[in-house]
């Protein structure tokens, strides 16, 4: 057990260190990274021909779960916006405004998310108008049935 | 088929039952606040886990330590479903132009927060580092502390050395 997990360990800082630095989207990068480790954890079990079904279910919920915490730290990381706000604070140790605050990361943050829209055909824009496109409402809609059937009533983005 | 196999499917099972956990306690208690929600059912998918490896099939620790890893992953993979349905920042956004024909972004701002500003925004967002006693607040002036500071460079850390971001 102990030597399959040290592998694993040693195969995971190797995709770190070496994948990682050719492939820049990370999401790609985990889905590539877990099912060559699943697989090579896999042929070993094939090769040695020891169905050991406690062990290989423990290294696959291992893996899965070092997988997952890397994936969901990187989503906070790169999107949370609080996280933006406390690395802007960080930068001069200075007190601010909530004015500058909004100015500097929130300001920032709500264009990139315009050019998200943009970028994935939710959103036309025209000069400085925008407006809803077909594909937007479709999706939007979905979220709309999904919030009905788990029962959300926003009153605003926040509760 | 042995037992362990059946518990593996079950783990599984209780997995993606969470969803369902959360659209039957949202009908039951109709003002239950999501956040509750999502807790209440993740506790009961650690219980199940639990009374089916323990009580049920009475099967070796190593199999529901893995199983609780495996549910562990799930409730996250669960939760980022759960907070983009809630609070997600451009689904919001999205929102709020739905019903709009054209409208320039100063307007877009104003729907999006309720008549304000993206102060409110801000200040919505202050709170949460105000929770986590990474900020001192006086009046309308923000500064960080030592623990604000500490989760900066980690941040930072996590960022140069484990993601290349």
């Amino acid at each position: 057990m102990l030597n399959l997990l040290v592998i694993n360990i040693l195969l995971i800082i190797i995709f770190l260190t070496l994948i990682k630095k050719m492939i820049s989207n990370t999401y790609l990068f985990v889905i590539i990274a877990y099912f060559s480790i699943i697989i090579f954890n896999a042929s070993i079990f094939i090769f040695k021909q020891k169905f050991n079904l406690d062990l290989m279910w423990l290294n696959f919920s291992i893996l899965t779960f070092l997988f997952t915490i890397y994936t969901w730290i990187y989503g906070i990381i790169t999107k949370s916006v609080s996280i933006k706000i406390l690395v802007f604070l960080s930068k001069n140790k200075n007190k601010y405004r909530i004015k500058e605050i909004t100015n500097n990361i929130v300001q920032n943050e709500f264009d990139k998310r315009i050019r998200i829209l943009k970028e994935n055909k939710l959103v036309n824009s025209q000069k400085e108008f925008f407006q809803i496109k077909k594909n937007g409402i479709r999706k939007m809609n979905v979220i709309l049935k999904l919030r009905k059937f788990y029962n959300i009533h926003k009153k605003n983005f926040y509760f | 088929m042995t037992i362990e196999i059946k518990f593996i499917i079950i783990t599984f099972l209780i997995c993606i039952s969470q969803l369902l956990q959360l659209a039957i306690f949202s009908f039951i208690f109709k003002k239950i606040d999501p956040k509750t929600n999502f807790l209440i059912t993740s506790i009961t998918c650690y219980l199940l886990i639990i009374y089916f490896g323990v009580f049920f099939f009475k099967i070796n620790e190593i199999f529901i330590l893995a199983s609780i890893l495996i549910l562990t992953s799930s409730i996250i993979i669960n939760f980022t479903f759960w907070s983009i349905l809630i609070w997600g920042f451009t689904v919001s956004m999205l929102e709020a132009i739905k019903d709009k024909k054209r409208i320039n972004k100063y307007k877009w701002i104003q729907i999006y927060s309720g008549n304000k500003n993206l102060n409110v925004f801000t200040r919505d967002r202050i709170k949460l580092l105000l929770i986590i006693k990474s900020i001192k607040k006086k009046r309308d002036i923000i500064q960080i502390n030592s623990i604000g500071l500490t989760i900066s460079k980690i941040h930072t850390f996590l960022r140069k050395y484990f993601y290349y971001a």
